[in-house]
């Protein structure tokens, strides 16, 4: 019953029961059949099962192509390198390095045969680039001979090679140095840094650039500055990178250096420990000499992978025939990256 | 032991089992969803009060099929921002006070003419005796022409109590005034329409 039956007395209680049933007996109207059907049809059609269906579907849809576009994205995201020492000498900081950090022989530890020396555009002492520059011209005319031997050396050396170009190498390919002038301390540590950073941003570089430093030596900036026969050289190293090592040949087109089975100008000039090659040799000779053969070995070692194809002085060839011992500290090479 | 009222005795008759019915409420939650069955369940619940209020305030049928109409679409209409803050008759009728007013607004006048068509639609209790009928008749009669001369506020609160079962306080809050405001109304209307039937 209603609030307001509270209110009344018992007599205006029956006088409105009686009301009540008067009116309900004699309202009775209804509206019109066709009114009723109209009305349920618009009511219906705004409930059409496509439209809600839609509307449901409308968030899955969405979500579903966020997430396949984060999915894309991160998909040709490449994946973020390790941190690295500096490898590039423009974004090292120059303050933060000292010659004395930088590890005295990081070649002969780990050598790195991928990755060659990226040359420097200018060279500090221009007596020395016309005196590599002569050499350049007697190794053109012993190259045959070069190639002779470095056939018969390769099945000697092979599994040290193999083995050290698989390994984290911290002796890595600097940029140019486009500066003229002084040797920083960033600039050997550049020069020490690992190389599979470099050989990462080779992988990600892409073909066409690639392609356009290779199939123009003048380009490169490289050949064209430093090696007064360029176009000789450059052609020379393309037919033997392609027939050498067509796996490595990005990498020696992006990083500026060379396969290691071809030594050329580039490398002489950039001289990775010890300035010179002539310094190198005397420092393994001043090893061999104190009587720290390993160690001299070992120096000789990361030597020859800077410089594959050099002819070393006959004093220090005796040192290339492998032992078995210096072989069994060799570790055994990873698997090939296709 | 036994659950009460899982055995009945010989003889008794056990009411079929009646599942409860969806509240207003629900069913219009669930138009509100996409379900076009509970808004057929809602109007065949409301179509008939709906119009008779609309009816009785308005006093000509086409009038009153024509506001009956657009209460609904209006309710339709609104559906996706419907929220169950109050009954659902409140809500309803809260349209349909808001619809017949605009109504009167625009007739300027707001002349309650009662169609004498609707009081010859009065329907007596069917298979009654002759006497009883015409007297029945007569009453309805009476009784609808005093709601008719009721003032609208009255005739109105009267109408949402007779067709509704509403309390004061949904009464007052459908159409818009204080519960003592509805109260006063209901009172005076009821007054009216006891006088209009005793005096025959």
């Amino acid at each position: 019953m209603n609030s307001h039956n509270d209110d009344m007395n018992a007599e205006d209680r029956d006088a409105f029961h009686k009301i009540s049933d008067i009116y309900r007996m004699a309202a009775q109207e209804e509206p019109a059949p066709g009114l009723d059907a109209q009305l349920r049809a618009a009511a219906a059609r705004t409930t059409r099962p496509t439209r809600g269906s839609l509307r449901s579907w409308r968030p899955a849809l969405a979500t579903a192509a966020v997430m396949l576009l984060i999915a894309g994205m991160l998909h040709e995201t490449p994946p973020a390198s390790p941190p690295q020492p500096a490898a590039r000498t423009d974004q090292a900081p120059r303050a933060l390095v000292s010659p004395a950090v930088v590890a005295p022989f990081p070649v002969a530890q780990a050598p790195s045969p991928a990755v060659g020396p990226r040359p420097r555009i200018f060279s500090q002492d221009r007596g020395q680039q016309e005196s590599e520059a002569d050499r350049i011209t007697q190794r053109m005319e012993e190259a045959p001979m070069r190639q002779k031997r470095a056939l018969e050396v390769v099945p000697a050396e092979a599994p040290a090679a193999a083995s050290a170009s698989q390994a984290p190498a911290p002796a890595a390919a600097p940029p140019p140095l486009l500066v003229e002038g002084q040797q920083t301390p960033a600039r050997d540590q550049a020069e020490s840094a690992p190389a599979p950073m470099l050989k990462d941003q080779a992988q990600r570089m892409d073909r066409p650039q690639a392609e356009a430093l290779d199939k123009n030596p003048a380009a490169d900036g490289v050949s064209a500055v430093a090696s007064p026969a360029g176009t000789v050289q450059g052609a020379l190293r393309q037919e033997k990178m392609e027939k050498a090592m067509p796996d490595q040949r990005g990498l020696a087109r992006v990083s500026g250096g060379l396969p290691q089975d071809n030594y050329d100008i580039s490398n002489k000039v950039s001289q990775p420990e010890y300035g010179t090659t002539e310094k190198w040799l005397d420092h393994i000779r001043e090893l061999r000499r104190q009587g720290r053969e390993a160690e001299a070995r070992k120096s000789l070692a990361g030597f020859r992978k800077h410089y594959p194809g050099y002819v070393l002085p006959a004093a220090l060839q005796d040192m290339e025939r492998p032992l078995p011992s210096a072989l069994q500290n060799v570790p055994a090479p990873p698997p090939a990256v296709p | 032991m036994t659950e009460a009222g899982a055995i009945a005795p010989q003889g008794a008759v056990v009411p079929a089992f009646r599942p409860p019915q969806p509240s207003d409420e629900a069913l219009m939650a669930r138009y509100r969803d996409g379900d076009a069955g509970a808004f057929d369940a809602l109007y065949g619940r409301h179509r008939g009060g709906v119009f008779r209020y609309v009816l009785r305030l308005c006093g000509a049928r086409a009038v009153a099929e024509e506001l009956f109409q657009d209460i609904w679409l209006q309710l339709v209409r609104a559906r996706e921002s419907y929220v169950a803050r109050a009954r659902f008759t409140t809500y309803l009728y809260r349209i349909a006070h808001n619809r017949v007013i605009d109504h009167f607004r625009a007739t300027r006048g707001a002349h309650f003419d009662y169609d004498e068509n609707v009081a010859a639609d009065m329907l007596a209790p069917r298979g009654a005796d002759p006497a009883v009928a015409a007297e029945s008749r007569e009453a309805a009669h009476r009784l609808l022409q005093a709601i008719e001369a009721l003032p609208p506020a009255q005739r109105e609160a009267f109408l949402l109590q007779q067709e509704t079962d509403m309390t004061l306080e949904e009464i007052a809050e459908a159409t818009g005034v204080s519960r003592e405001t509805a109260k006063s109304r209901l009172r005076y209307a009821l007054g009216r329409l006891k006088t209009a039937v005793e005096a025959a």
